[in-house]
C-alpha cells in the first residue's frame, strides 16, 4: 500500500465481496464519471461490476464489435481493468493481456481502475519479472500475451524536471485489492 | 540536471542494491549482446515465429526506406511514434517528411523539441533546456489557442491536440530499449503512456532496435529494466513497462494487425570489431553520464552532442555519423567522471581520446593544446631562468602576446616557476635508510618545476615514517597528450616512464605521488596506453600520498600550522574521484586536528588541468561557467580555509574565489620535539 502510494497510485482495500461494487462505486464517482468501459475481467466478477456502476453507460468491451473498440475507450472516463499480479515492494501492477481492448480500456481513459486479487502479491520485483517470464516462455508462438507493469499513472519530468501526471494515459491510477478473491 | 543525480543516489539506498556486483551483471549481459551475432538471428527467427515481420537493415537509409514502405503499403500519410533514439539516429523524420509522409512525435520533450524545430538536448530529459513560459509561448503560437504557463494547462493541451492523431493512426514506431531472443519479445519503457497508445491504437506497429540491444534471456533483460530505472531518472521502475511479443486482437478479431521489427546495423557490426569502440556498445542510455559531465552540464546537449549527445555520444556520433559530426568532443576535458559514475564501468574517456586522436590526424591541433603539450619542456627553461622567467610570464604585455600567439588566456594565473627543482635540490640530501620500505616520488610537474617545497615536504613524511625515499628518474606523466589527442605520444612517454617505474616495483619500492593526475595516469590510464602485465604492476603499487600513509598516519605527530576557529572547506579533484575521493587527505587534516567538509557540486572544478587555460570559450570561459556552482558553494560554506590536492584545481579556486586555496602538506607542522616513531 504504502509502495503504491510512492507511485501516486491510490491503493484501496477491499475485504468483502459486496463491498467491492460499492467502493468501485464510490471512486467512479470521486470522479464525476459517466462512461466507463471495461475489460479483460474475469466472468465471475463482471456482474459486481455491473452492480457497482448501475446507472452509468457501461460496456464491456467482449461484447462490443471489434472496430467500436477504440472509440468506446476514447470516449470513456474511466476503464476498469484487471491486474494479473502486482509487486509489493514496488507498487508496480502487471497486466498480462491476450486481446487489445485491456490495454486500450487500461490507457485511453483519464481514470484507470485497476482489480488486484491481494493474493497475488509477489514480494520484489526479481520475483515478479520472473513470474512474468514464465508466464511468456510458457505460452506458444503466437499466443503470446502483451505484459506491463505499470507503476503508477503516466507522467512526464519534461517540463522542468517537475514531476506531472497524466500526459497520455491515466492522470489517476486506483488499484482495489480484493483480499476476499477467489472466496469459497 | 540535479534532480536526476540527487534521486539516483536516494533510490539505490532504498533498494540496497549490491552495485558493484549489479554492474558486473549488466555489463556481462550487454557484452553477450553486442558481441554475438547469433542472439540476433535467434531473436529474428522467434519474432517470425510470433507472426511478426523482421528486417535487417545495414545502413540508416535502409531502415527509413523500409518504413516508408510499410506506411505506402498501409496507405499511411502519417505515422504517430513514441521517443525513439534509433530513429533519430536513422534521421527516420526528415526521411519521411521528403517523401511526403509525417512523422508525429507523442513524447511531450520530443514534441516540444519538434514544436521548437530543435533537436533534444539530454537522452531522458530532451527538453530540458526549455522553461514553462517558453513552452506555453511556442504552443500558443503552434496550436493558434491561448495556453497558460502552467504546467496543468500545457499538459491538457498536448494531450488534447494528440489525441485524435493517436486515433486516426495507422501506423505507428516505437523504438526498443531491449529484445529478448528466447521469445522474440522487445521490451518499450514509457513514463507518459504515449508508448502504449502508439503500440495498441494504430492497425500496424514498426519497432526499431539497434542490434546491440537484443539480449539472450529474459532473465537479463529483467537486470536491464532494473539498470535502466535506476540510472536515468532514479525512480525505481519507468512507468509503463511493456513486454511486447506480437500482435493482440481487439475484442477477438484479428483485424489484420502488423507487427515489424527493424534490427538495425549502421555500423555496429564495425563497432563490434573495434577493440576500443566495441565498448560503447555496452550503453544502456541511461543518461548518467550527461548528468555528471562537468562541460556538458553548461553547454547542454546543443553544443555538447550531434543526434547522440553527452559524453557517450562522441564515441557514437564517430562511428554512426562520422568523424565530421564529432567535433563537440574537444569539449570534453578528460576529467574521467563520466566512467566513474557509468552503471555499465564504460571507458568513455578512452574511447573520447581515440575519437579526438583521429579528429587531430584529420584536422589537425590548435596551437594552445600544442603548447600546453610541451609543458615539460617549458617548464624546464622557465626554472632555469626563473625568477626571471616568472616576472616574465607574469607580464601583462606578455601575457597578451603569448594568447595571441600561443593561446593561452591573459586571466588566468599560471603557476610560477621555482629557481632550483626538487631534484636539485635534494641532490645534497642523504636518503634514509628506511625500516619500513621503499618508496619512489613521482613528483609530476608541480612538485618539480613549480613548488619543490610540496615534494621535500612529502618526502620528509615518508622518511619519518620509516621509508627511504628516492625521486626517479621520470618524466612528466603527462595527461595532455591524452587530453588532446596525441595518444601515440602518449603512449610512448608511458612505455618511458614504465620501464623505469617497472624496474623499482621490482626492487620492492612502492610509487607515491603528491599529484592526483599522476596517480590516475599511472593507476588508470597507462594500462592503456601500454597494454601488458608491467603497466599493471606498476599500477598496481602506485598511490596517492595520503592513500598511502593512511595507515600510519598515528605514527606521525603533526599540529594545524594554522590556528583556526572554523572549518576546512576541502575539494575533491575529479581524478581523485576515481581513486579515493579525497578521503585519505581529509582524514589526514583531520588527525592534525582541523574540522575539515568536503565542498563539492559532485562534478569537476571546471579546469579540467589545462583546458582552463586555453584562451576564450572552449578554454577560460567555459572552465569559469563550469566553476562557478562551485565558487559559490565555496562562498556559501562559510569555511575558513580551503585545501585540495590538485595543483591546477588550486589555479582554478584561486581564481575563481580570489581566496588563498592550500595543500594539505602546507597546512600541518611536525612536532620536532618528537622526529619519528622509528
Ligand atoms: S571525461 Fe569528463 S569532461 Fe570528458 S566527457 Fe567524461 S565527464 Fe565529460
Ligand atoms: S555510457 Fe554509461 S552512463 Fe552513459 S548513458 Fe551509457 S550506460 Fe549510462
Amino acid at each position: 500500500m504504502v509502495a503504491l502510494r510512492d507511485l501516486k497510485a491510490e491503493p484501496h482495500a477491499v475485504v468483502t465481496k459486496p463491498s467491492t461494487s460499492q467502493i468501485l462505486r464510490f471512486l467512479v464517482d470521486g470522479h464525476h464519471a459517466k462512461r466507463v468501459v471495461v475489460a479483460n475481467v474475469p466472468s465471475a466478477l463482471r456482474p459486481l461490476v455491473a452492480d457497482g456502476l448501475r446507472g452509468l453507460s457501461v460496456q464491456f468491451l467482449e461484447e462490443v464489435p471489434s472496430k467500436d473498440v477504440v472509440k468506446a475507450c476514447a470516449d470513456a472516463d474511466v476503464g476498469v481493468t484487471w491486474a494479473e499480479f502486482a509487486i509489493a515492494d514496488d507498487g508496480a501492477v502487471v497486466e498480462v493481456a491476450h486481446d487489445d481492448s485491456a490495454r486500450l480500456a487500461a490507457s485511453l481513459p483519464i481514470v484507470h481502475v485497476v482489480l488486484l486479487p491481494t493474493e497475488r502479491l509477489v514480494q520484489d520485483i526479481g520475483e515478479g519479472m520472473a513470474a512474468a517470464g514464465q508466464l511468456l516462455r510458457s505460452s506458444e508462438p503466437g499466443h503470446r500475451p502483451t505484459i506491463t507493469f505499470i507503476s503508477g499513472p503516466s507522467r512526464t519530468g519534461d517540463i522542468e524536471l517537475r514531476l506531472l501526471y497524466g500526459v497520455h494515459g491515466p492522470h489517476s491510477l486506483h488499484v482495489m485489492l480484493l483480499d476476499w478473491y477467489p472466496g469459497r | 540536471m540535479e534532480r536526476g543525480r540527487a534521486n539516483r543516489a536516494a533510490t539505490i539506498q532504498q533498494t540496497g542494491l549490491d552495485l558493484p556486483a549489479f554492474r558486473d551483471r549488466v555489463r556481462s549481459i550487454k557484452e553477450t549482446a553486442a558481441q554475438d551475432p547469433s542472439i540476433a538471428d535467434a531473436f529474428a527467427e522467434a519474432v517470425r515465429a510470433n507472426g511478426g515481420r523482421v528486417f535487417f537493415a545495414a545502413t540508416a537509409r535502409d531502415g527509413v526506406r523500409y518504413v516508408l514502405d510499410i506506411c505506402r503499403a498501409n496507405g499511411a500519410e502519417f505515422l504517430v511514434k513514441s521517443k525513439s533514439l534509433t530513429s533519430e539516429e536513422i534521421e527516420m523524420n526528415q526521411g519521411l517528411a521528403a517523401e511526403g509522409i509525417r512523422a508525429i512525435e507523442t513524447d511531450l520533450g520530443e514534441l516540444l523539441c519538434q514544436v521548437a524545430g530543435e533537436k533534444p538536448s539530454h537522452l531522458v530529459f530532451p527538453a530540458i533546456h526549455m522553461t514553462s513560459d517558453r513552452i506555453a509561448r511556442m504552443l500558443t503560437q503552434a496550436y493558434g489557442e491561448a495556453i497558460a504557463p502552467e504546467p496543468s494547462s500545457i499538459l491538457s493541451a498536448v494531450r488534447a491536440r494528440l489525441r485524435p492523431q493517436f486515433l486516426a493512426a495507422t501506423v505507428g514506431v516505437t523504438g526498443a530499449n531491449i529484445g529478448i531472443a528466447e521469445t522474440g519479445s522487445i521490451v518499450v519503457e514509457t513514463n507518459e503512456g504515449n508508448g502504449r497508445l502508439v503500440t495498441s491504437v494504430p492497425r500496424v506497429h514498426i519497432a526499431l532496435i539497434g542490434l546491440e540491444k537484443i539480449v539472450r534471456r529474459w532473465e537479463d533483460a529483467a537486470d536491464l529494466v532494473r539498470g535502466h530505472a535506476i540510472s536515468a531518472t532514479g525512480q525505481r521502475m519507468t512507468v509503463y513497462v511493456s513486454l511486447i511479443s506480437q500482435r493482440q486482437s481487439v475484442a477477438g478479431d484479428p483485424m489484420g494487425r502488423e507487427f515489424h521489427v527493424i534490427i538495425l546495423d549502421n555500423g555496429r557490426t564495425r563497432m563490434r570489431a573495434d577493440p576500443v569502440f566495441r565498448e560503447a556498445l555496452n550503453c544502456i542510455r541511461c543518461g548518467a553520464c550527461m548528468n555528471v559531465c562537468p562541460t556538458y552540464g553548461v553547454t547542454g546537449g546543443h553544443v555538447f552532442g550531434h543526434i547522440y549527445p553527452g559524453p557517450i555520444g562522441i564515441p557514437w556520433t564517430a562511428n554512426v555519423h562520422g568523424l565530421e559530426d564529432a567535433g563537440f568532443a574537444h569539449l570534453c576535458v578528460s576529467c574521467g567522471l563520466c566512467h566513474e559514475i557509468c552503471p555499465v564501468d564504460i571507458d568513455i574517456p578512452w574511447m573520447i581520446a581515440k575519437v579526438k586522436e583521429q579528429d587531430v590526424d584529420a584536422h589537425g591541433q590548435p596551437i594552445a593544446e600544442r603548447f600546453f603539450m610541451a609543458s615539460e619542456a617549458f617548464a624546464k627553461i622557465a626554472s632555469l631562468t626563473a625568477p626571471f622567467a616568472n616576472g616574465f610570464l607574469s607580464h601583462p604585455a606578455v601575457r597578451v602576446a603569448m594568447e595571441k600567439t600561443l593561446g593561452v588566456d591573459r586571466r588566468r594565473t599560471l603557476p610560477s616557476f621555482a629557481g632550483r627543482t626538487l631534484r636539485q635540490r635534494l641532490r645534497l640530501r642523504t636518503p634514509g635508510s628506511g625500516h619500513l620500505g621503499r618508496v619512489a616520488f613521482f613528483p609530476d610537474l608541480y612538485a618539480e618545476y613549480n613548488n619543490p617545497n610540496l615534494g621535500l615536504k612529502a618526502i620528509e613524511i615518508l622518511e619519518r615514517l620509516g621509508y627511504s625515499v628516492r625521486v626517479p628518474d621520470v618524466q612528466w606523466s603527462g595527461m595532455p597528450y591524452v587530453s588532446y589527442g596525441r595518444l601515440e605520444k602518449a603512449s610512448k612517454l608511458a612505455a618511458r616512464n614504465l620501464r623505469v617505474l617497472g624496474r623499482l616495483v621490482e626492487e620492492g619500492y612502492a610509487i607515491v605521488s603528491t599529484e592526483p593526475t599522476a596517480v590516475y595516469m599511472l593507476r588508470k590510464v597507462y594500462p592503456k596506453l601500454v597494454v601488458g602485465d608491467l603497466a599493471e604492476k606498476v599500477a598496481a603499487r602506485s598511490h596517492g600520498l595520503f592513500e598511502f600513509i593512511e595507515p600510519r598516519l598515528s605514527a606521525l605527530q603533526a599540529t594545524p600550522a594554522r590556528e583556526i576557529d572554523g572549518f576546512v572547506g576541502f575539494h575533491i579533484p575529479c581524478h581523485d574521484r576515481a581513486l579515493s575521493s579525497g578521503i585519505p587527505a581529509m582524514h589526514f587534516l583531520e588527525r592534525a586536528g582541523y574540522r575539515v567538509r568536503p565542498v563539492e557540486t559532485g562534478t569537476c572544478c571546471g579546469i579540467a588541468g589545462t583546458f582552463g587555460m586555453k584562451e576564450g570559450w572552449l578554454g577560460y570561459e567555459l572552465s569559469m561557467a563550469v566553476g562557478e556552482k562551485l565558487f559559490e558553494q565555496f562562498r556559501a560554506s562559510g569555511c575558513e580555509l580551503i585545501a585540495t590536492e590538485s595543483s591546477v584545481c588550486s589555479l582554478q579556486l584561486r581564481d575563481g574565489l580570489s581566496r588563498e586555496i592550500l595543500h594539505p602538506l602546507d597546512m600541518i607542522h611536525f612536532d620536532s620535539s618528537r622526529p619519528s616513531s622509528s
